[in-house]
């Protein structure tokens, strides 16, 4: 809203600045404990208000899916790498209907086809949720999840990974989420060791990969210990091969 | 004294003026990556009776091999291996309505012409953007959650798949910040056994604004619609051949309406994908103009594709 310098529409014109002011009103007080400039004070014709919404686009829900090949070290934990399954009509089989609502039953089933468990909105239990929204400056209504935080006048979202975490082992504590399997991790600790062995060579020409070093030998050690918490596998039952069932007496 | 400025004489001077070239805000324009040959085109919905199309893959041309018998011997009759995935079409809109007096009092930025053309690409970049939604969700994972991209994630990502036998080329979506942190690693590694070759203006001009280059023979495209994941920590973009991610569409019927204008598109086949159109509402004095598109996509066989998880900020 435009404010015109020095005077309201429906008040006589203010008298002129003393000469060198500029326009600038002048205050009774100077330094720290003085007021605080107004847009009047800076000569400003146009007042610059807060944005009171945050300034990020529009975007539809997703929902997370499971897959029990998707496995990470995250803070400090092993948890799950979950994916998210947008809820928008024509992507991944989501079936657009009247309302504005969507119809997810193709979709899940075609993702249970290839191992994918899709988690609902309310997984922890009815009147839970692990998403929000928020308006945005733009128009419309972003879709969030818990640990993700939009600002106003901003196009920052802050995330909290450390309670993303807490919810992701409690899930897999209350068997919402089945434990990772010991070949699962086996191919985890595989894959780190090999970034560890791959990290010492580079620490040697760039110092800075320390960091990155000293984090991969604790993510190796949380699986490790993940490990040693799981119990022994279930092999798959079989009849054993007598070799005189595929070889010839000769 | 009184002295005439422009800001004393406001009723001579306009406020301001509007260049006579206008830019355009920044987004995502990758329109023809939908040319590229690692994405599938399951086909057009229209008289077919359904919006969701059943895309089969099938176990021949060598997939299984011979099998070993004794002279003499019957060999089994076995099943022929198939598999199947599903997308649904679905209907997808824009709408931009202008009273008379905006268009009366305009400059020339607004026209039916620069209407339709936005509204041919709007189409296009509205598949990119499933494209970029569905990368991220393979249950095949390469990267490192939590840490900047790295050429080693991209080559491991292509070895990957590869060893699978997904026939290329391939195609890697990324965000920006992971494709800001591959510049990064490959501006400070030297002597790298595999040459960067970064877009050349007419790549850019064949592939779209987000074309970044080839890289060990992986086409590099941005989109920063590939989504985050991890609590908004990690971005999910990804790389995949052909059969990993399919796109189907439906065609328009011919509509005798002189206000209908119906355009080819990007798919093959030239026929009228993308319909716009003018709707007059006299009461208010406004004409909206209307994009219409029906398009669909979805994973395919989830082996080829490679989600690439690495940080995102």
């Amino acid at each position: 809203m435009a404010r015109s310098v020095g005077h309201d529409d429906d008040e006589t014109p203010a008298a002129p600045p003393p000469p060198g002011k500029d326009g600038l009103v002048e205050d009774e007080e100077e330094g720290p404990g003085a007021p605080a400039l107004t847009d009047d004070d800076l000569g400003l014709a146009d007042g610059v208000g807060p944005v009171d919404l945050p300034l990020i686009e529009a975007r539809r829900p997703s929902l997370f899916q499971f897959h029990p090949k998707r496995w990470q070290v995250m803070e400090g934990q092993v948890v799950p790498l979950l994916a998210p399954m947008p809820l928008v009509g024509g992507i991944g089989n989501v079936k657009a209907l009247k309302g504005g609502k969507v119809s997810i039953a193709t979709a899940v089933a075609e993702r249970a086809k290839r191992g994918w468990t899709v988690l609902r909105n309310d997984v922890e239990g009815p009147g839970t949720s692990y998403l929000y929204w928020v308006r945005v400056a733009g128009g419309g209504r972003a879709f969030l999840t818990r640990w993700e935080t939009a600002h106003n006048g901003s196009t920052v979202v802050t995330s909290d990974p450390k309670g993303y975490v807490e919810w992701l082992r409690k899930l897999i504590d209350t068997g919402k989420i089945p434990a990772p399997k010991s070949y699962v991790l086996e191919q985890l600790k595989a894959r780190l060791t090999q970034e560890l062995l791959e990290l010492k060579d580079k620490v040697r020409t760039v110092p800075s990969a320390q960091v990155e070093l000293d984090r991969k030998k604790h993510d190796l050690a949380v699986v490790e210990r993940e490990l040693k918490r799981g119990g022994p596998l279930t092999p798959v039952r079989a009849k054993p091969v007598k070799t005189g069932d595929v070889v010839a007496k000769e | 004294m009184v002295i005439n400025t422009v800001a004393t004489l406001a009723a001579l001077f306009p406020a301001e003026v509007v260049s006579a070239e206008w830019l355009r805000m920044r987004a995502d324009r990758n329109i023809t990556l939908l040319a590229h040959p690692a994405l599938h085109y399951a086909g057009d919905a229209m008289g077919r009776g359904s919006l969701t199309f059943q895309i089969p893959r099938v176990g021949l041309d060598g997939y299984r091999i011979l099998e070993q018998v004794a002279d003499g011997a019957l060999v089994a009759d076995r099943e022929l291996d198939d598999d199947e995935s599903s997308l649904s079409v679905a209907p997808w809109r824009k709408s931009y309505a202008f009273t008379d007096l905006v268009m009366a009092v305009q400059s020339g930025q607004i026209s039916s012409t620069i209407l339709a053309r936005d509204a041919v690409m709007a189409a296009g970049n509205t598949l990119v953007h499933m494209v970029a939604q569905l990368v991220g969700g393979g249950s095949n994972t390469s990267g490192t959650p939590g840490a900047a991209l790295t050429g080693l994630h991209i080559l491991q990502a292509k070895n990957r798949l590869s060893a699978r036998s997904v026939p290329g080329p391939y195609i890697c979506v990324l965000s920006g910040s992971q494709i800001e942190d591959f510049q990064g690693w490959l501006a400070a590694t030297s002597g790298g056994g595999i040459q960067w070759l970064p877009a050349t203006a007419q790549q850019i001009a064949a592939w779209g604004d987000g074309y970044q280059g080839n890289w060990g023979g992986v086409d590099i495209f941005l989109s920063n619609r590939v989504p985050t994941v991890n609590a908004g920590v990690d971005s999910a973009g990804g790389m995949f051949g052909l059969g990993g991610i399919c796109w189907g569409d439906s065609s328009f019927a011919p509509e005798p309406d002189p206000n209908i204008v119906d355009m080819g598109g990007v798919a093959p086949g030239g026929r009228a994908k993308v319909r716009f159109e003018r709707a007059r509402t006299g009461h208010a004095g406004k004409t909206s103009y209307i994009t219409h598109a029906n398009i669909g996509a979805a994973e395919g066989d989830d082996g080829c594709i490679e989600s690439i998880i690495t940080l995102a900020t």
